[in-house]
């Protein structure tokens, strides 16, 4: 009876081994999350990572998709900040048994953005916003 | 009672197999086998800038799509990031894209495989 458990316990675990694994797949490097020529840096907040998530049925159907535009809203949301700089994003997938986890990382120095002097930038009627760079 | 109660026992370990086979037999009528969906990129901006002076018009997304009849032979042109940022340019009758997020959804299918390539972020126009 023992031996028999012991049997059935460690079939578990290898199973568990065999099934449950990650794998990290580089998406991409850039340099800003948005344009900064002539826009200055008034405040470096750090070093910051976002991420956002999906999940798979057996690892075939995907149910909603890794968003890196959530997962860049999230990083941001950590320290504050208007944009990212020195940015990397990567997508970590991980198997458990019947179902798979898709995650969109993104990490990069959150940074405050030299707000545009009045009259460079004004809000018009159509909703559209004027920027200097 | 004895022997409803082995004939219970036999149909709750029979329960999970049955709704695994439920959701394969549904997805494999459907004619869909796999659908996935990958980041591919992320740009300040798709393009050189022009001049300094630019308006934000508001975000836009397009897609370009490719088929594969039999998963392997193309029937019609590849996915085109080029075509697919200009279109999502044009809807908004802008000159420029910024803050690009790229993603890739494949989708395989009984009879080949969908590749779509979609482009999303804010269109901007310069000031002349």
């Amino acid at each position: 009876m023992s031996r028999s458990k012991n049997m059935f316990i460690s079939m578990i675990i290898s199973g568990a081994v065999l099934q449950i694994s990650c794998m990290t797949t580089p998406v991409t490097v850039t340099s800003s999350t948005t344009p900064l020529q002539s826009r200055k840096i008034t405040e470096d907040h750090g070093r910051v990572q976002g991420s956002h998530k999906a999940w798979s049925v057996f690892g075939l159907w995907m149910i909603g998709r890794p968003d890196i535009d959530l997962a860049i809203k999230d990083a941001l949301s950590k320290k504050g900040g208007d944009a990212l700089v020195n940015v990397t994003c990567y997508e970590r997938t991980a198997w458990f048994f019947f179902v798979s986890m898709h995650q969109v990382f993104v990490e990069g120095d959150a940074v405050s953005l030299e707000k545009e002097p009045a009259g460079e930038t004004k809000e018009r009627k159509d909703g559209t916003i004027r920027r200097k760079r | 009672m004895g022997r409803s109660g082995v004939s219970d026992k036999r149909h709750r370990r029979r329960l999970p197999a049955a709704i695994a086979c439920g959701i394969l037999c549904t997805a494999l009528v459907s004619g869909c086998v796999y659908m996935h969906t990958v980041p591919s990129g992320l740009e300040p901006q798709a393009r050189t800038a022009e001049r300094g002076v630019y308006t934000v018009i508001g975000e836009s997304e397009s897609q370009s799509s490719s088929f594969n009849l039999l998963w392997v032979l193309p029937v019609t042109p590849r996915i085109d990031y080029d075509a697919t940022v200009s279109r999502a340019i044009a809807r908004l009758k802008g000159d420029d894209l910024i803050e690009v997020r790229t993603w890739i959804e494949r989708q395989i299918w009984i009879l080949g495989m969908v590749e779509i390539l979609h482009v999303k972020g804010k269109v901007i126009r310069y000031e002349k």
